[in-house]
């Protein structure tokens, strides 16, 4: 099947080629649609590069899981990491991963199957590549060591019993082979991997077409026969419009429905509702070291003004389930209710104000949000802004374009904001980053106790140890309020009737488990 | 005459080397740059500085510039960060999509507008008249994209007549020839795919063409009574020709200039305005690839597209002033520039 | 007596009316604040009862009808301001352009094609994106490309006027640029920018809500129009009042505008003779 390219310039000879080519796909589609299933899904983050490390997204990691193939990936149903390429990992000291490779993978173009090599070539790509933004994630990683042809170590920098959330759906393995001959060339005329299914089309900002691999079984042998054929991501922004995609049959597959557009699709015959609760963390954030904000009564006071369940209730549909301190329930290691939690208690808000100096009205604050980045989240900080006036602060509310709200965030120069954190569902990496000192300039919180908390629940082999202390990390966030956590969205995806697709927490899906009348 | 079109083009020069000034030192003194917003969520700021200094966005920002002009000069507008393209081949990828929707939006304007103008401009001063015109400006009082939802909502979601979004459906073939898919159907002979085709612009084209009907039917209506005032007509009325006639070969070949001008300068309009409507269908044109790179201060793609727009826009109005100058000797004498 | 008699002025000056009526009377008719919420009773429908909610309410339960009149006359201020910031710039730019003349009126020339060659939203886009989102800043983002046309009339009649033998004499005589401009340019640039102005606080009008849609309008604290129809339009199915109103709002002002603008053009310029674009 060829490979069009919308950002490749065609010479003559090649568009006369092309030509040819066309009328043949265009024939093969025709008598291969009657048996054919097509899923079109809708896209609604940026799709702009076929360089595999190019783009840093919960859907685009996936794509590429679903072409090139990855490690593995978790299993949010059956709550455990599932192998893709790999077949078996385990720690074998505190710093040392050991994963080993399934055997009698072939590629998409018959050659070799995934080895020790490519998977060293991989992390040195993400490394060093000038376009890959993949660096992140494999920060933790001090060097990969080859075993033998299908087994390597992972070595971290320091213990991490979270190498494997960190790696899973995320790494992304390429041919060493194919790079070294063709170089980037390689992304667009070889975007040939041992993943379930192969790239036919890639068309940047419009849409990428992945075609089923017929030799693909799953790491339990299951055959994924009732999968689509073909499945088509397209790209497509504005949410009215993935709605009515859905309704017109145009799309199988809508994602990211807001909760103001669920009543659309609710009663349909031919449509129906996944509502999957989410890993996508909601909070309000403070810089700790930022007035008036060093004082813990104020950021209490804050968590106390704000009524998470009406904004749950009234503006998100129900469609969020309101979360107490960094763990809730859809997230690994939730150990139930946390001991004390902050309510809203209006009553109590005015109290600690006036403790903190503050008897006739709050301080006068500057509260930023980001704009068309969450669900609903300009309307979500006007709510919240009114909430703190009632309780006497006095509120600038500001919604910056995002570009500008985020590099603020980041170089930690917004004092008070509403943001998210998105595929949080092993909690270690989020708090290293925003809690533990020095994790980075947003929060500047700094709490000695905590730190040597999550450096040991890093090295924590024993699971129920770990949760444990995640319980107590859990209970310093909740009571210090470095940030006052308000809830998980649900993940709200629509669905024709003939579609069966088991949508994770994290937003993704796994195509070959999928089913398709 | 060659020596005022060269001049003319010459002066084009200085204002692109203003405008991609303007552009550098607004995009560098806005916070933010691509490689924060490149990097993931969980980025260290090591990881985000080390991207920036691989991309040379540490650097001060006139040395900046200082290489995009060098490199410009050779039509080299370097990569976009967030495409991992090189800039120049992008926006040639994306230009036909734009130019294709701007092409036939003006098309369906001029359709509805000038016989509105005509009708207009013979039943001067009736209520036909006003209705005409009010009717037109209604046009243009409409937001653009207020206008594109209201008809996804209605032809694409209640009646389900015509695709909401997108340019073409999979498993359509068309070779690329000219990026533009109507004429690339014409010209690989499919005329089977026209209709498919149209069933996608459609939507998009009538959207940006509504805020388009006004104008055209204005100038046309004033073309049309300027024309009816000149001898040749009260002429040919005196002879007693038929009325179509006059309409068809007298008034018309004659107000066709400032009407065709008006079109041309409109054409440039319409594709520097298409950003919303691109935006709101997911057409896969310059106005969604400046607005992602925008979005991401893609400093390279940002430039690059602004200097199409420019180059496009200029080169759109001198050809204007030189179809002015050919056909006009008039302004010959007055356009003293 | 007949110029009154004519549709678009009919039809122009009752939109206009019908706007300013509500931004300067509208607060008499709804309880209401256009900020407070009251998320118990939001989306609820326009009705007539003792909740007096007579346009509905919006997501966070503010009353539509508050919010009508405050984006009246914040969009009418944020357009008016926008014109009057333009015009007396352009206007001064292009008579000092056209007056000085020389090598100066070809650097000036050069500045405003730089203006107007570059894609208007974008320019907007990165002063908004640099510079913040403030009200003030709305204002100068959207005036930065619309003081082009009126230096462009002023700057044709300043070139006139300049070979004239009066403004010479006044030269001998001492007078200044500033005379020639408050005495001859000015009077005779009257009619066509007024013509300009109309037309340009509707394109402002459009344009304010252009840049919601992208998400560049004014702060949440202050209700426009564009604001409302770009936070109400992925409520417009379930909760069409939030959505429609404003829209309706826009259109009714821009046209009113565009009307009294046509109906003005005709008045002063019959012929087309003033470069208006």
């Amino acid at each position: 099947m060829a490979h069009v390219n919308s950002n490749r310039k065609l010479t003559n000879s090649r568009a006369g080629l092309a030509m040819i080519g066309g009328v043949a796909l265009l024939c093969s589609t025709m008598f291969a649609s009657a048996q054919q299933r097509i899923m079109t899904i809708t896209a609604t983050e940026p799709m702009t590069t076929d360089h595999p490390y190019g783009e840093s997204s919960a859907p685009v990691y996936s794509m590429w899981c679903h072409i090139y193939g990855c490690l593995g990936r978790y299993d949010h149903v059956a709550n455990k990491p599932v192998g893709i390429l790999a077949e078996k990992w385990e720690m074998i000291d505190p710093e040392t991963w050991r994963f080993t490779l399934r055997k009698g993978l072939k590629r998409h173009d018959g050659g070799p199957g995934p080895t020790s090599r490519d998977v060293i070539h991989t992390l040195n790509r993400i490394r060093t590549d000038k376009e890959s933004v993949h660096s992140s994630f494999v920060a933790m990683v001090e060097a990969i060591v080859p075993v033998d042809d299908l087994t390597f170590d992972v070595k971290t920098k320091g213990p991490a019993v979270n190498l494997v959330s960190a790696l899973f759906d995320r790494f992304i393995i390429t041919s060493a082979d194919l790079f070294e001959k063709h170089g980037r060339e390689a992304d667009k005329k070889f975007a040939v991997g041992w993943g379930p299914y192969r790239l036919e089309e890639y068309a940047s900002d419009r849409r990428a077409v992945l075609r089923k691999n017929p030799d693909w079984r799953e790491v339990d042998g299951f055959d994924p026969m009732e999968a689509p054929d073909v499945v088509i991501l397209q790209q497509m922004r504005e949410p009215e419009q993935r709605v009515t995609a859905l309704l017109n049959g145009e799309v199988q597959v809508a994602r990211l429905i807001p909760p103001q557009l669920v009543r659309r699709l609710e009663g349909r015959k031919d449509v129906k509702v996944d509502k999957t609760g989410g890993i996508e963390t909601m909070f309000l954030a403070f810089n700790n070291t930022m007035p008036p904000w060093t004082d813990v009564r104020l950021r209490q006071a804050i968590a106390h003004s704000v009524n998470r369940q009406l904004i749950v209730d009234r503006l998100l549909g129900g469609y969020a389930l309101v979360q107490n301190g960094m763990v809730g329930p859809n997230q690994f290691c939730y150990t139930g209710k946390p001991d004390r939690v902050l309510e809203f208690n209006p009553a109590k808000a005015k109290q600690l104000l006036a403790e903190a100096g503050y008897k006739d009205g709050g301080p006068e604050i500057d509260f930023y949000t980001a704009v068309g980045r969450y669900v609903s989240d300009r309307q979500v900080a006007e709510a919240v802004a009114q909430m703190l006036r009632q309780t006497g602060f006095k509120v600038r509310l500001h919604t910056p374009e995002y570009a500008n709200f985020w590099s603020e965030v980041r170089r930690g120069k917004s004092p008070f904001y509403y943001m998210g954190r998105g595929s949080v569902f092993d909690a270690s990496d989020a708090a290293g980053q925003l809690y533990a000192t020095g994790g980075s300039p947003r929060i500047q919180y700094s709490n000695p106790k905590f730190d040597e908390l999550l450096k040991r629940q890093y090295a924590e082999l024993d699971p129920q140890k770990r949760c444990q202390l995640w319980r107590e990390l859990n209970q310093i966030l909740i009571d210090d309020a470095p940030t006052h956590f308000m809830w998980t969205h649900s993940v709200i995806t629509g669905l024709r009737a003939n579609v069966e697709l088991q949508v994770e927490r994290s937003g993704e899906f796994w195509l070959p488990r999928s089913r398709m009348k | 005459m060659a020596r005022a079109i060269a001049l003319r083009l010459l002066g084009v020069i200085p204002v692109l080397f203003l405008v991609t000034l303007v552009l550098f030192v607004l995009l560098r003194l806005a916070p933010g740059d691509a490689a924060d917003l490149l990097m993931p969520d969980d980025a260290s700021e090591e990881e985000v500085s080390r991207i920036r200094e691989r991309w040379g966005l540490d650097r001060p920002v006139l040395e900046q510039y200082w290489r995009f002009l060098l490199a410009s000069v050779q039509l080299d507008f370097g990569r976009s960060y967030r495409y991992g393209e090189d800039v120049f081949e992008l926006i040639v990828n994306r230009f036909p999509a734009t130019l294709e929707l701007a092409l036939i939006a003006l098309v369906v304007a001029a359709v509805i507008a000038i016989p509105l103008g005509i009708v207009a401009a013979l039943k001067k001063g009736t209520a036909l008249d006003g209705a005409i015109s009010v009717f037109a400006i209604a046009g243009v009082s409409t937001p653009t994209f207020w206008l594109g939802i209201i008809l996804v909502l209605f032809i694409s979601a209640e009646m389900n007549l015509l695709p909401s979004a997108g340019r073409l459906p999979y498993g359509v073939a068309l070779p690329h020839v000219t990026g533009v898919h109507l004429l690339d159907a014409l010209l690989a002979w499919r005329l089977d795919l026209l209709g498919l085709i149209a069933s996608y612009i459609i939507l998009p084209a009538m959207t940006l063409a509504f805020g388009m009907i006004g104008v055209i039917a204005r100038i046309t209506r004033g073309a049309i009574i300027d024309v009816a005032q000149e001898e040749f007509i009260t002429t040919a009325v005196s002879k007693g020709l038929a009325r179509g006639e006059i309409i068809c070969h007298h008034l018309m070949p004659n107000a066709a200039v400032p009407i065709v001008t008006i079109i041309g300068l409109e054409l440039g309009v319409l594709i520097s305005g298409s950003i919303i409507v691109e935006v709101v269908f997911s057409w896969p044109g310059l106005g969604t690839l400046l607005y992602q790179a925008i979005s991401v201060r893609d400093i390279p793609l940002v430039t690059g597209i602004v200097v199409a727009y420019t180059s496009l826009f200029i080169f759109i109005n001198v050809a204007i002033d030189i179809i002015y100058f050919m056909v006009d000797p008039r302004i010959r004498a007055s356009q003293a520039v | 007596m007949r110029k009154f008699l004519n549709a678009k002025f009919i039809i122009g000056a009752f939109c206009m009316t019908l706007v300013i009526v509500l931004a300067v009377f509208g607060n008499f008719i709804t309880p209401y604040g256009p900020q407070e919420q009251d998320l118990l009773s939001s989306l609820q429908p326009p009705r007539f009862d003792e909740t007096r909610y007579y346009l509905g309410t919006d997501h966070l339960g503010r009353d539509i009808l508050a919010r009508m009149v405050s984006g009246a006359r914040v969009s009418l201020l944020i357009a008016a301001s926008i014109v009057v910031l333009s015009g007396v710039f352009g206007v001064l730019f292009g008579s000092l352009s056209g007056y000085w003349g020389g090598i100066r009126d070809i650097v000036l020339q050069k500045v405003v094609e730089t203006f107007w060659a570059f894609p208007p939203i974008l320019l907007a886009l990165a002063i908004l994106a640099f510079f913040g989102q403030s009200l003030m800043n709305i204002i100068f983002a959207l005036s930065i490309q619309r003081w082009i046309p009126y230096s462009r009339i002023a700057r044709a009649q300043a070139l006139v006027l300049r070979n004239r033998e009066f403004v010479a004499a006044s030269q001998v005589m001492g007078g200044g640029a500033s005379w020639i401009i408050t005495r001859h340019i000015l009077p005779n640039l009257l009619a066509a920018a007024i013509v300009i102005a109309t037309f340009s606080m509707a394109t402002a009008i459009l344009a304010e809500a252009s840049l919601s849609f992208l998400g560049l309008g004014v702060p949440p604290e202050i209700p426009t129009w564009g604001g409302m129809l770009a936070e109400g339009r992925s409520y417009v199915v379930g909760a069409w009042w939030i959505a429609v109103f404003p829209g309706l709002g826009i259109f009714v002002t821009v046209l009113g505008l565009n009307l009294l603008g046509d109906w003005l053009r005709d008045l002063l310029d019959p012929k087309g003779s003033l470069n208006l674009r």
